[in-house]
């Protein structure tokens, strides 16, 4: 019967191999963690005839989900052949050695049957044992979050697919205001022709900062592939399901027609986009909160706090440095609550935050925060906390800054405070100031400028006025001007005593020579003979006992004179 | 007649209460009783008093919790006495209590008032004339002491002038007087909005245009802003 069994199954493997059906299935990875996805593809090749869908059992321990089917026809020298993938999504929900069943198909009247295959699951990150899910979370729903593959939607085995687009988040389940890494990838192993058109999904009910880009070679089931990775923050903002839509990507492939599993499709344009993602966001506990507690979700911060200076005067202000530092959103990191430190009063704070770190995002964020003591002193700064929610730990944890000291040294305060007690609140601001002082409004008009300038003024006005008599001064000193002032005089003139004094003073200078003092002789070779006469007529009229006024004389005498001053060019 | 001495005392005895001055008002800390009648007395002078009203105007305020206030009065203050370390530290204190902090003002601006008036103005004359005379007296018998201080008045008077002038065409001031006011990009509620200004915040009017006023704010940032929010700076 056995041996009967036997020849019988051989056959059926002869036949199946004589006409080339294979029956393959495969899981993308042995090793996984509970609630992490796992890819099953069965793989059907060679049949003639389009086969019924493969017969799938339930499986102990793992959820599985229908994730589509692609059949893939080619022709090689004449001969054609076709090629059929079914993919699930498998998701273990229990550790332990999990079997995946042999799974059946029906072809051409025959059926076949895969191999079993052994999946190992192992214990999330973050989780030390499945235990109860944390308080708020809904019933029959699994808490645990964890890498999660998501499948491109076009579906068939990677090889034949020459571009692909997968996504993937780091936390399904995160808390409000933890960080959810959101990373796209893109892989191609053809050339593409131009650019990639990518649209990132908006941030709706998101905060959203970008990680960069990098890009890297991967292999893929054999195949080699240029992968692009985007990579983005999501912090969420309120509790309850949220979803991430699809990011959408096109580009146009080259036509690669060596490739023996390149399929031409339309223009080479390919339209792709990743599924939506859902997040179910979860509340923050409020057992165990504590005060200091103001929203921030993450890991690893560190709060630190200075001073700008630690010996003031009383009254003074100084600033007080809080800088917080964690994988937070900087929006969602707020002022630190101060302590009532006795006898410091503080007000309104100015927060900056330096750029993020990539490609793990790290922020800081800077308080400064104004501080004025009341009181002069020693003052010890100290119980400033910060909290925050670690998700991992999933408790509160409260950071405490280093104690600081401010030495407050003061004038008249100091004493007063000796004397009342320690915690006497002192009015930071100086006092009244009684009187009244006049109106300054004069100082700013216009006639004191003008006043200013008045004596630069006068002093241009004075030099320019002396400038001008001195050239008039100068211009009655010429020989012209000479003249005619004496010839004005000529006809002024009562004696002839002082129109022989006239005469000479205008001949030397018509002459351009003195003259008076001169023999005879010598004043006939120079002037005329009747001017010498007329001069020798007045000298002697001087003795005269007539006088010498005789206005025949004169006349006679201021004719000719003129005539002589007038006469010809000045040397 | 004793109607008559009857009816004088009525009403004139009750004015021989003593009322508190403006002094022990402000001694006895009741800034709410000062306020007023150091209103009225700025109002006397025409809105152009000394700077010992304006301090103790801010003052006032600023116990008040009025910020807008309390700087308008502090910077007509600054305006008229810079050198007043009382009003320097409580400025100090109104600005480091702001809700939207300032960046610290330029070297020009601190020009403008960087001494009193009335000292830039006699400093202005004195050099003025000082170096006019020696210049003078050089002419008339050129002395080397006389050219160098008649050469270091007129530096000083150019110096004095400089800062006179300054802080005669200081721009116009306003205080910001609303808790939060909205700066838009144009003369009107249509406009869209650009930054927020809060109480006490100090900027410059450009111009005026009906209801509305262009100022330039923290550092430089020409937007409009209703007229009624302002006060502006005597």
């Amino acid at each position: 019967m056995v041996r009967r069994l036997f020849s019988i199954l051989i056959l059926l493997t002869l036949v199946a191999w004589a006409q080339g059906v294979e029956w393959v299935a495969a899981l993308s990875t042995t090793r996984c963690n509970v609630g992490e996805q796992v890819m099953l593809e069965l793989r059907l090749s060679g049949a003639s005839s389009d086969p019924l869908e493969p017969r799938v059992p339930d499986i102990a321990g793992i959820s599985m989900e229908f994730a589509g089917a692609s059949k893939n026809v080619s022709m090689i020298n004449g001969v054609t052949s076709s090629q059929s993938t079914y993919t699930y999504v498998l998701t273990p929900t229990q550790q332990g050695s999990l079997t995946v069943p042999p799974i059946s198909i029906s072809v051409d009247g025959h059926t076949y049957t895969s191999e079993p295959l052994k999946l190992q699951v192992g214990v999330s990150s973050g989780q030390t044992s499945p235990g109860p899910p944390p308080p708020g979370f809904p019933p029959g729903q699994s808490p645990w979050g964890g890498p999660q593959d998501q499948l491109p939607v076009t579906p068939a085995s990677p090889e034949a697919q020459p571009v692909l687009v997968e996504c993937e988040v780091s936390n399904t389940h995160p808390y409000v205001g933890e960080l959810v890494v959101y990373t796209f990838r893109f892989l191609h192993r053809v050339q593409l022709v131009g650019g990639v058109n990518f649209e990132p999904p908006p941030p709706t009910g998101l905060l959203r900062e970008d990680l960069g880009q990098s890009q890297s070679q991967v292999t893929r089931n054999g195949v080699a592939y240029a992968q692009s990775e985007v990579r983005t923050a999501f912090f969420p903002t309120s509790p309850g399901p949220l979803t991430i839509a699809p990011t959408r990507l096109s580009c146009q492939v080259a036509p690669d027609f060596l490739d023996r599993n390149f399929t031409m499709v339309g223009d080479g344009v390919r339209e792709m986009a990743t599924q939506p993602i859902e997040l179910q966001v979860l509340p923050l506990p409020t057992e165990g909160r504590p005060p200091s507690f103001n929203g921030a979700v993450g890991r690893n911060f560190e709060l630190k706090a200075s001073l700008s200076k630690t010996e003031i005067k009383a009254g003074e202000p100084v600033k007080l440095q809080v800088s917080i530092s964690g994988d937070e959103h900087p929006d969602l990191l707020l002022d630190p609550a101060l302590p009532a430190w006795p006898g410091v009063r503080s007000y309104s704070s100015d927060a900056s935050a330096l750029p993020y770190e990539k490609p793990n995002f790290r922020a800081t964020k800077t308080f400064k925060i104004p501080l004025v003591p009341q009181q002069a002193g020693q003052f010890q700064l100290s119980d400033l906390s910060w909290s925050y929610f670690d998700p991992s730990a999933r408790r509160y944890v409260t950071l405490t800054a280093s104690p600081m000291v401010l030495k407050v040294e003061g004038g008249p305060q100091a004493t007063a405070s000796h004397s009342t007690s320690p915690s006497a609140p002192v009015d930071p601001l100086r006092g009244p100031q009684p009187g009244v002082d006049a109106s300054q409004g004069w100082a700013l008009e216009s006639g004191i400028a003008l006043l200013s300038v008045l004596p630069w003024g006068l002093s241009l006005a004075l030099l320019v006025l002396g400038h001008a008599h001195y050239q008039y001064e100068m211009s009655l000193q010429t020989d012209r001007a000479r003249l005619r002032r004496i010839e004005r005089q000529v006809a002024r003139a009562k004696t002839l005593e002082e129109l022989s004094h006239l005469a000479y003073q205008g001949l030397e200078i018509r002459k351009g020579m003195a003259l008076k003092g001169l023999p005879l002789l010598r004043l006939r070779e120079i002037l005329s003979g009747e001017m010498v006469d007329q001069l020798e007529a007045a000298e002697a009229a001087r003795y005269s006992p007539e006088g010498d006024s005789d206005p025949k004389k004169m006349d006679s005498f201021r004719q000719l004179l003129l005539r002589e001053l007038r006469a010809g060019d000045l040397k | 007649m004793r109607w008559l001495l009857l009816l004088w005392l009525l009403l004139v005895v009750p004015g021989w209460s003593e009322k508190p001055n403006l002094d022990q008002l402000l001694q006895q800390k009741r800034w709410s009783e000062a306020v007023p009648l150091l209103e009225a007395q700025d109002r006397l002078n025409n809105n152009d008093s000394g700077a010992r009203l304006y301090y103790n105007l801010g003052l006032c305020y600023q116990h008040l919790n009025n910020l807008g206030r309390a700087r308008v009065y502090y910077q007509a203050a600054l305006r008229r006495n810079p050198w007043n370390s009382s009003l320097q530290s409580n400025l100090a204190l109104l600005k480091a209590g702001l809700t939207e902090p300032e960046p610290d003002e330029s070297w020009t601006q601190t020009a403008t008032h960087c001494a009193p008036p009335a000292v830039l103005a006699a400093s202005m004359l004195i050099f003025s004339w000082s170096a006019c005379g020696l210049a003078w007296m050089y002419r008339m018998r050129p002395r080397e002491r006389w050219l160098w201080g008649g050469l270091g008045c007129f530096i000083l008077a150019v110096i004095s002038t400089c800062l006179w002038f300054a802080a005669r065409l200081a721009p116009l001031q306003a205080v910001v007087q609303p808790e939060t006011a909205f700066l838009m990009n144009g003369p009107g509620g249509e406009f869209t909005q650009s930054l927020n200004v809060h109480a006490g915040n100090l900027v410059e009017v450009v111009r005026e245009q009906g209801d509305w006023a262009e100022v330039e704010a923290l550092g430089k940032l020409r937007a409009w802003i209703r007229r009624d929010e302002l006060m502006l700076v005597p």
